[in-house]
C-alpha cells in the first residue's frame, strides 16, 4: 500500500501510521448525487478503508454535467450499485458496501451504526434532518454539504459534543419553498468544489488534523469568491428534544404524511389525471394512453390549474421525491385527491409498457 | 438605527438585491426580522438566519454592529 499513498505518507502531518488510520476508517455517504460523486472519488483514492453508499435513484442524463462517476452507458442503473463499480476499479483496496435504498426511519440505526463518519451529499430536507436527528441519536459526526446555484454551505455536526443541524436550523422551510438543483439548475462544478470541502473534513476528521468546522458553517459563493465563516452554537433544547424522542423527528413533509400511491395499486389508470412534475427535458419522456399532463415543479403556480380537476390526481417524477413535494404544494392550494407515485419515470415507462400488452391480449 | 443587510442565496432573489440599508427602530436581532418579514412576506416561509461579526445571533442578541447578514438553508445536493 505504501507506494500508492507515497504522498500522502510523505507528509508528516499524515505518515505511514495517519495513511493506516484511513486504511481502517469507515466512511458512510449518504446521496451518491452531486456532492456524492467527489466525495466518494476523493474518499477511495485517498484510501479510505471502508466505504458506503446509500442512493435509491438511478442515473439520468441532466445528472451527467456534475455527477462525474458517471456515464452514458449508466442511465438507468442505480447510484449507489454504479458507484461502487466505479470505486472499486478506482481503488481495489477499498471495500464498498452499496445500499441501494433509501434511508428511512426503519433502517438508519442498523446503516449508520456500522461507520464512524456520516457525509451529507442528499439534495432534500426530509433526509438531511433524519441524518442529523440520527447522528445525535448514534453519536456520530457529520459532514454537512449544501447547494444553491452558486453558493454552497459546508459545515460539521454533533462532532465532539458540538452543534448540530438543528441547532442551525430548528425547523425546515415550508415545503417546495426552497427549491433543489433539479429545480432551479446548477453550475456542474460547484457540488465538486462544496463535495471536495467536506470530503476534506472527513479526512481531517480521521486524521486528526487541523480545526474542523465544528460550530461553525462556511457560505461560499463561487461567482464572486465570497467566503463566510460563521460561527453558531448547540441549541440544548432541540438537541435534547431529539434524545427525549429516541427518534429522529419526522418532518411535518415527511415522506409518511404525503398520500403515496404505488403502480401495483392502480388498476384502472385512465381514472387518474397523472401529472409529470419533472423538468423540461428530464429522459425518459413518459407517453401514455391515458390523461397525463406536464407540470414543472419549477412552475408549480401552475398546479393551481389543477383546482376544478374532478379525478385523482397522481404526481410523479424521476424517483418519488419530488412528486411529494408537488402534492405538498398542490395541496396548499386546496386541491384535493392528490398522490404522490412510490415509482419513478423508468419504471413507470415500463409498467405502461407491460399494462398495455396484457390489455392488448 | 442604520444597518446594511446582506442576503445570502434565494434571499437575494425574494429581495431583489445581494445588500441594502434599512432603519430599524430598537437593537434586536427579533426587531430585524419583523422588518424584513414586513418588508417582504416570502421570507416568512423561510427559516433564515442573521449573522454579525460571523456569527449568528439568537433572538435575544443585541446589536452591536452595522453590518447584519442574513442566510437561508439551502437545499441542493
Amino acid at each position: 500500500m505504501n507506494e500508492r499513498y507515497q504522498r500522502h505518507i510523505q507528509l508528516a502531518e499524515i505518515g505511514l501510521e495517519g495513511q493506516k488510520k484511513l486504511s481502517q476508517a469507515r466512511i458512510l455517504v449518504v446521496g451518491a448525487g452531486g456532492l456524492g460523486c467527489p466525495i466518494l472519488q476523493y474518499l477511495a483514492a485517498s484510501g479510505v478503508g471502508h466505504i458506503g453508499i446509500v442512493d435509491f435513484d438511478v442515473v439520468s442524463l441532466s445528472n451527467l454535467h456534475r455527477q462525474i462517476l458517471y456515464t452514458d452507458a449508466d442511465i438507468g442503473k442505480n447510484k449507489a450499485l454504479c458507484a461502487q463499480k466505479k470505486l472499486q476499479g478506482m481503488n481495489p483496496a477499498v471495500s464498498v458496501k452499496a445500499y441501494p435504498f433509501r434511508l428511512t426511519l426503519e433502517n438508519y440505526r442498523e446503516i449508520l451504526s456500522d461507520y464512524e463518519v456520516i457525509m451529507d451529499g442528499t439534495d432534500n430536507f426530509q433526509t438531511r434532518y433524519l441524518i442529523s436527528d440520527a447522528c445525535v441519536l448514534l453519536n456520530k459526526p457529520m459532514v454537512f454539504g449544501a447547494l444553491y446555484k452558486f453558493e454552497g454551505q459546508v459545515s460539521v455536526f454533533n462532532y465532539q459534543n458540538g452543534p448540530t443541524y438543528r441547532c442551525l436550523f430548528p425547523k425546515p422551510p415550508k415545503a417546495g419553498e426552497v427549491p433543489n438543483c433539479n429545480e432551479i439548475g446548477v453550475l456542474g462544478l460547484l457540488p465538486g468544489i462544496i463535495g471536495m470541502f467536506q470530503a476534506m473534513e472527513a479526512l481531517k476528521i480521521i486524521l486528526n488534523l487541523g480545526s474542523i468546522l465544528n460550530g461553525k458553517i462556511l457560505y461560499y459563493n463561487v461567482l464572486e469568491h465570497r467566503q463566510q465563516l460563521l460561527s453558531f452554537q448547540r441549541n440544548e433544547k432541540e438537541i435534547q428534544k431529539i434524545i427525549e424522542a429516541g427518534t429522529p423527528e419526522v418532518l411535518e413533509d415527511a415522506p409518511c404524511e404525503t398520500p403515496i400511491l404505488s403502480l401495483q395499486q392502480i388498476n384502472s389508470p385512465k381514472d387518474y389525471i397523472w401529472i409529470d412534475v419533472r423538468e423540461v427535458g428530464e429522459s425518459p419522456k413518459i407517453t401514455a394512453p391515458f390523461p397525463l399532463i406536464h407540470v414543472p415543479l419549477s412552475e408549480r403556480e401552475k398546479f393551481a390549474s389543477l383546482q376544478k380537476e374532478t379525478r385523482p390526481k397522481i404526481f410523479f417524477c424521476q424517483s418519488g421525491v419530488r412528486s411529494q413535494t408537488a402534492v405538498q404544494v398542490a395541496q396548499s392550494y386546496g386541491i384535493t385527491q392528490c398522490y404522490s407515485l412510490q415509482e419513478g419515470a423508468e419504471t413507470i415507462r415500463y409498467w405502461i409498457k407491460k399494462h398495455y400488452e396484457r390489455e392488448a391480449d | 438605527m442604520k444597518i446594511t443587510v446582506t442576503y445570502y442565496g434565494q434571499l437575494t432573489e425574494i429581495t431583489g438585491t445581494a445588500s441594502e440599508t434599512i432603519e430599524v427602530d430598537g437593537n434586536s436581532a427579533s426587531g430585524i426580522r419583523e422588518l424584513l418579514n414586513n418588508h417582504y412576506p416570502k421570507m416568512k416561509a423561510i427559516p433564515y438566519q442573521l449573522a454579525q461579526n460571523n456569527a449568528l445571533l439568537t433572538e435575544e442578541t443585541v446589536l452591536t454592529h452595522q453590518n447584519i447578514e442574513v442566510f437561508p438553508p439551502f437545499s441542493g445536493g
